[in-house]
């Protein structure tokens, strides 16, 4: 269906579903989707080459203000980075092109270094600093991979605060918020869409930004002794994931018409299978992931969920303290439990069909 | 499963310039089916168990040979091997399955040959170097890889096939020039991924090879460009053969991209060009502060160009839809 006949049969749905009260803007929304149509062509490739530019130009920048002898103040480097985070904002707004990004990365990155260096590394000021920097990015940038940046900057300056205080308990709540807010934010899409043009338009990079958040925080969860020393009752992360996890799971069960009966036995039956993982959060967690990116139709979920998931489990068993027989031994009955389930949903739907 | 992102970015502007309620979106969500239903979580269910399944099946039997058990017979350890690779070999051929359930099995024989060639290897201390393991890995399941149409497969001997000659240069060929090195590798899997590409743009292979093209592509580009990067700072390791084959390859990436307007090797063969330009200048600036501030002008300046291209040509081709 071409794009233009797409459009007209949404807003004959909408205005079907939402009756007479619906209006909307024509002139701009086609205008829009006249602008925005080309870029579902575009993949990831123009992404990835602004934001491995930017960290380039970023690295050899600073590099150059180093050796011109250009930051050797306190002073001089917080005020060059304040510009240098002014100057990308207002790159970003001089323009709303993508083709600016890089410049707009290398920029925001050279400023938080500079920012970093001119001030005192231990300060807790800096940290909120960041934060700031993040919240006022996130609602005054316009551009995608800006407002993806200004995301990760607010859960990277929780994570930094964590690290250099050791605080055991902060990195368990920013789990927490990390989880609930990506499972919160991927599921109410059709919610935050609607509640006006400021959410709508930060929508994609809001749920990219938290995605790679929330994976940071699992990544850092198996490998916690050299993040966090003494983290080691891994069982709360487990639990914390697991709130997420089964509440996704309901969600989509029930959107596709599991019966409670079912249902309750499938929950049962997940918990079962993640038991042996209650020292290593990161599965489940790399499982909702999954099921989010699934569920949503999202492909950067989904291929991360893939990638963390092989990872992680790899690195659980790589960490076992057995011997290689034993782990060869759980390892097959896992496999044969997979394929058993496997099996049994197969045959399952194929009696369902033929019914 | 992820074929909807037009029709999702269309309600995305509908709903940002209109006054449509969240029961509304949601609505709208549910009658394109944004999310997925009961019929893509049937086949995401069936695609992850059996993968799952086979993925830990073989884990665990190479870690229960690599344990080495002495109380096993050596003939019981070779023939549990053979048989299971008996066993999936004739499933593969004879069995009526799909073909993904027969090409997994294919694929988990392809290992479970390695894991026989090890344990061969292991009991009788056969000498063999490590690019002798895996060339005769590599050489058994050439014709399985070329019947069964599987890029998973394709890609396991195309790994094992690197490894061999990776393993080759360091305990045969020791007098190998790094470049020479690189470059071996990268011919190893450039050519590979040329043929590709003309089966993929002629559409002969199988549906879902994209990935695997972009994973060869992506790491031949690395090879080849750290060859060069390798030859410009290495002024005793003549690098001409790298230049020459980024004269060939790089132009047909960029035909390959122009001629199925696709934006991928028009994004990867500029960008390890801004990397070898680059090091080129980082090598020929002996003042380091001028080098640096060239360096960052050039890479923003490029990147920004490409950008604009790239934007501009994808507009071209698919503005109209």
């Amino acid at each position: 269906m071409a794009t233009s006949e797409r459009l007209e049969d949404i807003l004959a749905q909408a205005a079907a579903i939402e009756g007479e009260a619906f209006h909307y803007d024509r002139e701009q929304i086609e205008a829009e989707v006249e602008r925005e149509k080309a870029s579902i062509y575009e993949g990831l490739g123009i992404k990835i080459l602004a934001i491995a530019g930017g960290f380039l130009a970023c690295i050899f920048f600073l590099g150059f203000l180093a050796i011109a002898g250009l930051i050797e103040s306190k002073g001089g480097m917080l005020i060059l980075g304040v510009m240098a985070i002014g100057g990308s904002l207002g790159l970003n707004y001089a323009t709303n092109s993508r083709m600016l990004d890089g410049a707009a990365i290398a920029l925001y990155i050279s400023g938080l270094v500079l920012i970093t260096f001119g001030m005192e590394w231990e300060s807790g000021g800096i940290v909120l600093g960041f934060m700031v920097i993040a919240v006022a990015s996130f609602f005054l940038m316009r551009n995608f991979l800006m407002i993806f940046f200004s995301v990760l900057l607010f859960f990277g300056s929780m994570l930094w605060y964590i690290g250099s205080h050791e605080s055991v308990a902060l990195f368990y709540l920013y789990l927490l918020v990390a989880s609930l807010s990506y499972t919160i934010v991927s599921l109410s899409e059709p919610g935050l869409l609607s509640s006006g043009p400021m959410l709508n338009r930060r929508f994609p990079a809001l749920r990219t930004g938290l995605l790679f958040s929330f994976v940071a925080g699992l990544v850092l969860t198996m490998n916690s002794e050299d993040f966090l020393y003494g983290m080691q009752n891994h069982w709360l992360g487990w639990c914390i994931v697991m709130i997420s996890l089964l509440a996704v799971v309901h969600y989509i069960t029930d959107g596709i018409g599991v019966q409670t009966g079912r249902r309750v036995l499938f929950f049962a039956c997940l918990v079962v299978v993640l038991l042996p993982f209650l020292y290593a959060p990161a599965v489940p967690g790399a499982l909702l992931v999954l099921l989010l990116g699934v569920h949503t139709r999202y492909v950067t979920g989904f291929a991360c969920g893939i990638l963390a998931f092989v990872y992680f489990i790899s690195q659980f068993y790589y960490d076992l303290q057995l011997t290689l027989l034993v782990k060869s031994i759980i390892l097959m009955a896992s496999g044969a439990l997979f394929l058993a389930a496997w099996y049994i949903i197969r045959k399952t739907l194929q009696r369902d069909e033929a019914v | 499963m992820f074929e909807k992102t037009g029709i999702r970015e269309a309600i995305r502007i509908v709903a940002r310039h209109s006054n449509m309620s969240r029961p509304g979106t949601g609505g709208l969500f549910k009658s394109y089916d944004l999310f997925a239903g009961l019929r893509e979580w049937k086949s995401f269910l069936d695609v992850a168990l059996l993968t799952l399944g086979t993925g830990f099946m073989m884990a665990g039997i190479i870690f229960f040979f690599a344990y080495n058990w002495q109380d096993l017979p050596k003939g019981v350890k070779i023939g549990m091997l053979e048989a299971m690779v008996i066993a999936c070999g004739c499933y593969a051929v004879f069995s009526r399955s799909r073909p993904f359930v027969r090409n997994m099995v294919l694929t988990a024989a392809a290992i479970l040959t390695g894991a026989l060639f090890a344990v061969y290897g292991q009991i009788y201390q056969t000498g063999a170097d490590a690019y002798d393991f895996f060339f005769g890995w590599a050489a058994a399941i050439l014709l399985w890889a070329m019947v069964a149409s599987f890029p998973a497969l394709w890609l396991l001997l195309l790994l094992l096939l690197n490894l061999t000659l990776w393993f080759y240069t360091q305990q045969v060929a020791s007098d190998w020039s790094t470049s020479t090195i690189w470059n071996a590798l990268f011919l190893l899997n450039g050519i590979p991924l040329v043929l590709m590409e003309w089966l993929h743009a002629r559409r002969r292979l199988p549906p879902h090879s994209g990935w695997m093209l972009r994973t060869v592509a992506i790491a031949a580009a690395v090879i080849l460009t750290s060859g060069i990067v390798f030859s410009i700072f290495d002024s005793h390791d003549g690098g001409l053969i790298g230049w020459v084959l980024a004269l060939i390859f790089f132009p047909l990436g960029i035909w390959s991209s122009l001629a199925n307007r696709n934006l991928f090797y028009l994004a990867l063969v500029p960008l390890c060009m801004i990397i070898i330009i680059s090091s080129l200048i980082a090598k020929g600036f002996p003042d380091g502060a001028a080098m640096l501030l060239l360096n960052s002008i050039f890479i923003i300046g490029s990147i920004t160009g490409l950008s604009f291209q790239l934007i501009r040509l994808n507009r071209e081709w698919h503005g109209n839809k």
